[in-house]
């Protein structure tokens, strides 16, 4: 009946200290089935629906733009600053959006972490991505706007890739460190409530990096944030303020904080069960 | 390779206590420690990690498990009972994966699935239909292995027409419903159950129970944990005991449940020695009794199919043995009656037994003797009983003796169905059902 079922699983006290992919493998398709539940879930008996994907950034659009647009005249490097905002709204929603799911995946679906065994990286993961199914239709919004506005999209439109890539590593690696901490420690989950506003503030959402003195910007480009949000602008409405060195401090943040993610997430799973 | 399922290796596990900290009686003591507060909390939150680590010493901790060693075969489906908090539940969380050992190991040959609880994993805003997607991949099941056995979960949890209503608006029997029938089409080579049949119907709890059974005897290892004896004795072929962490017996089922419901009994004694109880009836002091004292009996002991024991199991073989003694020698070979009377803990009789009643007469040749009252199925249900003895010889009175001895009966199965549901019955008897 069982040819392959040879195989013979050790359970002991020590820790691994990466995922095991092969593990990763054979659960796969529950990773499919927890993202469809997200989405699923996320807007059901709701009359919007899915339309609460592209609300939550227009709205905040509209107030900053008349805010910090019309009020408080911050420059928008000569672009309209609906569109200037929402082009770095679109990638912040989905980081500030997926950053507190991911953080608080473990504890809200605790009876996965006590009641039954799955490879629990996929908790975090499938809040990031079901996350990003509302990013991607933010996104769609926002190239309809650069269309209405009336700006080029060029070759460099293959570049958001990366910079979407580096969005969604920042967001699980960080998601992971504080998903991890936030098992054991229930204070994250009240940092984050206010946390990711403060982060906000880090980021070039509301104004551009262009304000940020020139010899700062390499430590301000640490959020990898800040990349994406300029690269965005760069790609789409051609404003942003961007050059390699933040590129490249950006990626190699961005990548670290995906290893020290996975690695600490790793570390903690076995007593995951016992702490939380 | 050596044959085994599973196999522990010197499996602990350790879990700290929280200590309670002393009370202040002062104002400033008790500001005091609202300023210490965050680093008592932190420490607390900290031991949670630490307990796991075997390295580690720390203050206050509890053995949930210690030095667990077994071995399973295909084809066992191996009962864990014991009291609240004694690691069952530990053990299976371990067996399953969610939560590690402090020290010791558990070698696993195959496939495991676990029911802790039915339906984790279980969303209530999705249809029936997407939760048995998401139910089946949460417990490791396979889209295509999902997709297989789709119609047969629905006909099994029999709920064809609401399969795309989001399941609050299921009735609590329907979701255990669901949830039940996705575990049961797993198709794991170890199976891990926990006290999840207490849910459902009598019908559907036969049915998942049948369905364990089959399991295990397609060359499979079930674990099972139940606080119902009975649904232990009549499925599992081996019984482990587990007594504060600590493995306290491994083997035969009816042995293992016996020596596990002895241990539990509020009654102790199966034996009593007549001649030094307080409740005997004087003969003389006794106004209604007048008992000339010629025959008296010396000794009650009660027994089952198996030993000496208080404590019974509603269907058990119950065997009273009585010892008495003649002191009226003039009186042998006279015959005697006893009557064996259990009351219920009201005092009410419920079962008056006589061997004259019985039609068998006993005749008395020995100054000292052993009598039995045998009842081959106890027809009594749950709950603590009395026994009252009178002996008569020659037709006169001559002993008595009031709560001459206890015992506990555990509700059981009585009519031998292999499945033991509560009736809550106080009697049992046969009965014979017929359509005309």
């Amino acid at each position: 009946m069982s040819k392959e079922k040879t195989n013979i699983r050790l359970i002991n006290a020590s820790s691994s200290y990466f995922p095991n992919f092969n593990e990763l493998r054979e659960y796969k398709g529950l990773l499919y089935f927890l993202v469809l539940k997200d989405i699923k879930t996320r807007y059901s008996q709701s009359v919007i629906g899915i339309g609460w994907a592209v609300i939550q950034p227009i709205f905040f659009m509209i107030v900053f733009t008349i805010i910090f647009g019309k009020l408080a005249k911050i420059d928008s490097q000569g672009v309209p600053y609906a569109v200037f905002s929402y082009c770095a709204l679109v990638p912040w929603t989905f980081f500030s959006n997926a950053l507190s799911d991911s953080a608080n995946s473990l504890i809200t679906n605790i009876t996965l972490v006590t009641h039954i065994y799955i490879p629990r990286i996929l908790i975090p993961v499938s809040a990031v991505t079901g996350k990003f199914i509302d990013f991607l239709i933010a996104l769609v919004i926002l190239l309809a706007m650069v269309l209405w506005f009336g700006f080029n999209i060029n070759f460099k439109i293959f570049l958001s890739l990366f910079y979407i890539i580096l969005m969604f590593i920042s967001a699980l690696g960080f998601g992971l460190i504080l998903g991890t901490m936030a098992a054991q420690y229930r204070d994250i989950k009240h940092a984050l409530a206010f946390g990711v506003q403060l982060f906000m503030y880090a980021t070039p959402v509301a104004y551009s990096s262009d304000m940020i003195p020139e010899n700062y910007r390499i430590i301000y480009a640490i959020n990898p944030m800040v990349t994406v949000v300029e690269g965005f602008r760069d790609v789409f409405i051609n404003a942003g303020v961007i050059d390699l060195n933040m590129i490249i401090v950006s990626s190699i943040s961005g990548f670290v904080l995906l290893i020290i993610g996975l690695i600490y997430f790793s570390k903690i799973e076995r007593i995951f069960a016992d702490v939380i | 390779m050596e044959n085994y399922t599973v196999q522990v290796t010197d499996l602990s596990k350790r879990y700290p206590l929280v200590i309670k900290e002393p009370m202040h009686n002062t104002f400033a003591g008790y500001f005091l420690s609202l300023l210490y507060k965050p680093f008592k909390n932190l420490r607390e939150l900290r031991k949670l990690s630490k307990a796991q680590d075997s390295s580690i010493k720390i203050e206050g901790y509890l053995w949930a498990l210690k030095d667990i060693n077994f071995k399973s075969q295909s084809n066992e489906i191996i009962g864990i009972i014991g009291t609240n908090g004694s690691g069952k539940s530990t053990l299976l969380k371990i067996l399953s994966k969610i939560t590690r050992p402090t020290t010791g190991n558990v070698r696993l040959k195959g496939k495991v699935a676990s029911i802790l609880e039915v339906g984790t994993g279980f969303h209530h805003e999705l249809t029936g239909k997407d939760n048995i997607y998401l139910n089946g991949s949460v417990m490791g099941m396979k889209k295509n292995e999902i997709d297989a056995k789709y119609d047969e979960i629905i006909d099994f949890a029999g709920i064809h027409a609401y399969i795309d209503t989001p399941i609050k608006r299921y009735s609590s029997g329907m979701r255990v419903r669901l949830a039940f029938s996705v575990a049961a089409h797993l198709n794991p080579d170890i199976l891990i159950v926990d006290e999840v049949l207490a849910v459902g119907d009598v019908e559907f709890q036969k049915k998942c129970l049948g369905k364990i059974g089959d399991v295990a005897q397609s060359g499979r290892t079930v674990f099972f944990v139940s606080h119902d004896l009975n649904a232990v004795m009549s499925l599992c072929n081996r019984v482990i005991w587990i007594d504060k962490g600590e493995m306290r017996d491994d083997g035969e089922p009816k042995k293992v449940v016996q020596n596990y419901i002895d241990s539990v009994s509020k009654i102790s004694n199966s034996t009593v020695d007549l001649l030094n109880i307080d409740n005997r009836v004087i003969p003389n002091r006794s106004i209604k009794w007048k008992g000339d004292g010629a025959l008296q009996l010396t000794k009650i002991n009660l027994e089952n199919q198996i030993h000496s024991t208080s404590t019974f199991i509603t269907g058990d073989k119950f065997t009273v043995n009585i010892n008495y003694q003649l002191n009226n020698l003039d009186l042998i070979n006279a015959p005697i009656e006893l009557i064996v009377k259990i009351q219920n803990h009201n005092m009410n009789d419920l079962l008056v037994l006589s061997n004259l009643s019985s039609n068998k007469t006993l005749p008395i040749s020995e100054r000292k003797g052993l009598i039995k009252c045998i009842i081959p199925k106890l027809p009594l249900g749950e709950g603590v009983y009395n026994i009252n003895l009178e002996a008569k010889i020659a037709g006169a009175p001559s002993d008595k003796i009031d709560g001459a001895a206890s015992f506990e009966v555990k509700e059981g199965d009585f009519y031998g169905t292999g499945f033991a549901r509560s009736l809550q019955s106080n009697f049992y008897t046969e009965s014979i059902w017929e359509k005309s």
